[in-house]
């Protein structure tokens, strides 16, 4: 019977314990896993809205191929140096110029690449680091001389800006001297001459572009999330540029027993 | 001789109450607390099996999205093309700019030599005769008067013309070419 005297303190003792060392943990744990669960749920659910978006992206895309090419021949993935040869020497006869001295040069570090720069994501929080993802704008530069009229040369110069292709002047000397007449004479005295008929000489350097798009979309927080898509500048290239670009066909003409001759 | 009895019966029965009273409560809260701990258990794993299956939704839509060939490459691809190409867009034809410019400010009694532009430093360096330092003056005030040619850089360089004239060269700054 006395040993029933001990019930109570134990009990209540058996309550403390269980208190301090049992409930107040779990509970703690609990408070910090519900916390964690919401987290959870709130990037599952950003997951799962990038998808939704994305999936729509893919929708617009398949429906306007047409745009997605004009974009895509904006800004190649390749260089495609026989396209800027074939177009240019197009564009030249279309000006009634005479085009010579072409050179393409890779351009290591573009003076003037535009940036593309996208926003980081904010609001869901993560762990994930932020990566900006660019699409790298590798430049070639194309430089010729081209020989005509002033209105030709001027002509010449607005067709290769209206080009489906991206490109931008990067410099141009137009002169009246050493202006190489249609019979190849460059002499200094030709110069005069050639003021008198008109005859221009200009040295152009234009900029293309091409990118490669390679690097892949590996983060979530990619600033690409953030952005509209919005296929209207297929619509701006379409509206400010008219020349089209060449479809070059190398046809049936290659292979011969003897190449060094034609 | 009388008996003093001091035991009070009615105390010894009202202790065994509170003591019997004290042990119910004190066993009821502990059995309270044993089923709080047990409640808290079970939502804590119910919790930690949650967290799990939203880990698992997580990774297959993050897979879906930015994983190893994954479908959305091309999309990605074609984003990044229009963000370029928008800001590329924009940019007017420098050649059509200064030409057309220059063509119609050149005054009666100047002819030029050369012009030459280059976009890293955005400036037209003029070769050309003037009939006299006179129209050389009226040419320059014509130029600055041009919106897209902001002013003179550097010097003025003139002499006697080779046939006639004044041949002169001096530097423009060009601006607002690509607003």
């Amino acid at each position: 019977m006395k040993l029933k005297i001990l019930v109570a303190p134990i009990v209540f003792i058996a309550s403390i314990v269980l208190s301090i060392w049992y409930i107040k943990p779990t509970f703690t744990e609990w408070g910090l896993k519900k916390d964690v669960l919401a987290s959870k749920k709130r990037q599952l659910v950003d997951m799962q809205d990038k998808n939704e978006k994305v999936a729509g992206w893919r929708s617009i895309a398949e429906q306007s191929t047409d745009s997605k090419n004009v974009i895509f021949d904006y800004v190649p993935q390749e260089i495609k140096e026989e396209e800027m040869l074939d177009n240019l020497n197009l564009i030249a006869t279309a000006s009634q110029v005479i085009l010579n001295d072409v050179e393409v040069k890779k351009v290591l570090t573009p003076p003037n690449s535009v940036a593309v720069a996208t926003a980081p994501l904010v609001g869901v929080p993560t762990d994930e680091a932020v990566v900006d993802e660019k699409l790298v704008d590798n430049r070639i530069e194309v430089t010729f001389n081209v020989f005509g009229e002033y209105a030709k040369i001027k002509d010449f110069l607005n067709k290769v800006y209206a080009f489906k292709r991206f490109n931008e002047i990067n410099s141009f000397n137009i002169s009246t001297g050493n202006a190489q007449t249609t019979d190849g004479n460059t002499s200094a005295e030709a110069g005069a001459e050639e003021t008198n008929t008109g005859l221009l000489k200009a040295e152009v350097s234009v900029f293309f572009n091409y990118a490669k798009g390679d690097k892949p979309v590996s983060s979530v927080n990619d600033g690409i999330f953030n952005t509209n898509f919005d296929m209207s500048v297929a619509d701006s290239i379409k509206n400010s540029k008219n020349i089209e670009i060449n479809d070059l066909n190398v046809g049936q003409s290659s292979g011969r027993d003897n190449p060094f001759t034609k | 001789m009388s008996n003093i009895n001091l035991s009070t019966e009615e105390k010894k029965e009202f202790n065994t109450e509170i003591f019997k009273s004290a042990q119910f409560i004190l066993t009821s809260v502990l059995m309270v607390l044993v089923l709080i701990y047990g409640v808290f258990y079970v939502w804590v794993r119910v919790i930690d099996n949650s967290i799990l299956q939203v880990g698992i939704d997580y990774d297959a839509q993050k897979r879906n999205l930015v994983g190893a060939g994954n479908v959305n490459a091309e999309v990605f691809d074609l984003q990044k093309r229009m963000t370029l190409s928008k800001a590329l867009i924009v940019k007017k034809s420098s050649a059509d700019i200064i030409l057309t410019s220059l063509g119609s400010n050149i005054i009666e009694g100047v002819s030029l030599n050369s012009v030459k532009y280059t976009a890293v430093d955005n400036k037209i360096i003029i070769d050309g005769n003037a009939n006299s330092l006179f129209d050389l003056a009226k040419q320059i005030s014509s130029l600055k008067k041009v919106t897209y040619f902001d002013g003179i850089i550097g010097d003025i360089k003139t002499s006697l013309g080779k046939n006639s004239g004044v041949d002169f060269s001096f530097a423009f700054e060009v601006n607002n070419l690509s607003i």
